[in-house]
């Protein structure tokens, strides 16, 4: 930082005040409004706020409903987060090979990013009707076959693909960049000395791709969380029978639809502390065994 | 190549054909269904052969639905969000990398742990913000009954944002990704820049905007565009923030799409998928044309 020569007292506060307001009033303000309410009852009728101590959790934590939806959402970032990063690796290393697909796929795979969360839901849930989508006539034949809409399974296949579609660009092309400035006389050495591809795939390329599988796992959990909203709230409203009623979505249903602002707020709070936790445990036990250094 | 290759490399030839497949398939599908027309489309199911109803299919929903207006709405929404990430971005990264007080570190945390916890974790309570923007000063006015004992009554200033572009758009922007990378590029500047400004007698101020703001025009516009489509595809906060159809965005309105048909009916697949088009089309020919710059915007985030 040896950037800092200005001496200016208070210049820098007031630069960056427009922003500090910002975060103030839609983000700080939030996180505090969570756990006032997460605290507090309303009062009927209006009128201001009840302080009511632990009430809120109790009936929050006693909720079985809670518990299964705060479990699923746990399953869901690391099955969605998974599935999309190994999808994107595979296409990565591929892309890596310098072959004659290579730049046309590089343009390709970033479309996606173009096409919102909540339109690939309206077009996959197109693509997938049972009755007029691409699997009818499947359907036709063996009457059952596919049915997301009764069948929590295949809601669940398809809100995975969908995902993985729309998170295929930018984890693909952060993977890329980072095989790329792997030296390729790393790779010379290594088949001299008798490496065959998998070998250095395994001792050469994933070892020095780790600072981006770290990021790109840090920003896909997190993304997964937010993104399901858009896919959930589109293709399935939490069914069939609540089965794909994750904690996101819980909230926004139990505060919008229910007005249950406490209890919609006891688990904004909750969920913010699981998120915070899962965020900080990567950065300080897992970054620690990245390796940065080439 | 190092070795005899060939296996590995149909292999990945073949891996990349069908990722390339998975993400241009359905993109397909919803130009074709876009051909069909409705009577096609119930006779056929699903089929790939095109129709010609493909013009017809846009004037209905150019003309019938509310998606020409909130596309608008987008462009508004979305143009603001990152214009205002950008502008916000950059006077803070210039404070916190510029300047000796050391109370900027804290500035930069403060700003750095925004991006932990994204909007959509807390619509609720940033609804019942943005339902009365003065709530925080209210609330000090009457602490321990201050105002009251002063004026006769409480203090009650309203400031509803819902269903308003700054509502849709100023929340957006509390996220400090952008400050981030612009931290990121600031650090890369070199040391001598700010001295030989001042010595060329510019103020702080001046050396910002004729100096730091040229030699940042490009990581800016990557940012921009960047955040611009990530304003576009925003789905949870505008829906909830926006309850009139008039003011809601595009994504938003392809989901509540009215097809004219009954609740009972088929819906009218081929226009939602002219709609998806319509909604779609912006953000993917700017990526399209700006393909350089967006990796450089993904990589940038990445630091």
């Amino acid at each position: 930082m040896s950037n800092r020569f200005y001496r200016n007292k208070w210049l820098p506060l007031w630069l960056a005040s427009p922003q500090l307001v910002v975060l103030f009033f839609f983000f700080y303000l939030p996180v505090f409004l969570a756990f006032f309410w997460s605290f507090h009852l309303e009062r009927p009728f209006g009128g201001g706020s009840q302080f009511v101590g632990w009430q809120n959790f109790e009936r929050v934590l006693s909720d079985p409903e809670f518990w299964t939806s705060l479990w699923r959402t746990l399953t869901y970032m690391v099955v969605a987060s998974s599935t999309s990063i190994i999808c994107a690796l595979v296409l990565a290393l591929a892309a890596d090979r310098g072959i004659r697909m290579s730049p046309l796929a590089r343009n390709v795979l970033i479309w996606p990013k173009a096409v919102a969360a909540a339109s690939i839901g309206v077009i996959f849930l197109f693509i997938f009707n049972p009755f007029m989508g691409i699997l009818a006539p499947l359907n036709e034949m063996f009457p059952g076959f596919w049915n997301p809409r009764i069948n929590p399974v295949h809601t669940w296949i398809m809100i995975y693909i969908a995902n993985i579609w729309s998170a295929i660009p930018f984890t693909f092309i952060i993977l890329l960049t980072g095989l790329q400035s792997i030296p390729d006389t790393l790779h010379k050495a290594a088949a001299i000395d008798g490496a065959g591809p998998w070998r250095r795939l395994f001792d050469i390329q994933l070892p020095l791709l780790t600072p981006q599988l770290f990021i790109v796992v840090v920003l896909e959990i997190a993304d997964s969380l937010s993104g399901s909203f858009a896919l959930i709230d589109t293709m399935s409203q939490g069914g069939p029978g609540g089965a794909t009623n994750l904690l996101v979505y819980k909230i926004y249903v139990d505060g919008f639809k229910a007005y249950d602002l406490s209890g919609a707020a006891t688990q904004t709070a909750m969920l913010m502390i699981v998120v915070a936790a899962v965020t900080a445990f990567q950065y300080l036990v897992v970054e620690k065994r990245v390796k940065y250094e080439r | 190549m190092i070795e005899d290759t060939r296996s590995i490399n149909t292999t990945a030839t073949l891996l990349l054909m069908a990722g390339c497949a998975f993400v241009l398939a359905p993109l397909v599908f919803v130009v074709i269904t876009a051909t069909q027309s409705y009577g096609d489309f119930l006779r056929n199911n699903f089929s790939l052969t095109p129709g010609s109803h493909l013009v017809e299919n846009f004037r209905q929903v150019w003309e019938m639905t509310l998606l020409p207006r909130q596309t608008f709405n987008s462009f508004v929404i979305a143009f603001a969000s990152a214009f205002g990430r950008c502008f916000l971005a950059f006077t803070t990264a210039y404070a916190v990398v510029f300047f000796a007080p050391r109370y900027s570190i804290f500035i930069y945390a403060a700003v750095l742990a925004s991006i932990m916890l994204p909007l959509d974790l807390m619509v609720i309570p940033a609804y019942q913000v943005a339902a009365n923007v003065a709530m925080p000063i209210n609330a000090v006015a009457n602490l321990g009954g201050g105002w009251e004992t002063l004026f006769g009554a409480p203090l009650d200033l309203q400031l509803n944002l819902l269903n308003t572009y700054a509502g849709a758009a100023i929340p957006l922007m509390a996220q400090g990704t952008g400050t981030l990378i612009m931290v990121q590029y600031f650090k890369t500047l070199p040391v001598d820049l700010a001295k030989a400004a001042t010595l060329d007698g510019a103020s702080p101020l001046r050396f910002m905007v004729d100096i730091l703001l040229p030699l940042s025009k490009g990581p800016l516009l990557s940012l921009f565009i960047y955040l611009f489509i990530g304003g576009w595809v925003a789905y949870m906060w505008p829906l909830v923030s926006i309850s009139s159809p008039d003011m809601q965005t595009a994504v938003v309105g392809l989901t509540a799409l009215d097809t004219g048909m009954g609740e009972d009916e088929i819906p009218n697949f081929p226009l939602q998928m002219a709609g998806a088009i319509m909604v779609t089309v912006i953000p993917l020919v700017l990526i399209a044309l700006t393909q350089r710059l967006i990796v450089r915007g993904l990589i940038l985030s990445e630091k």
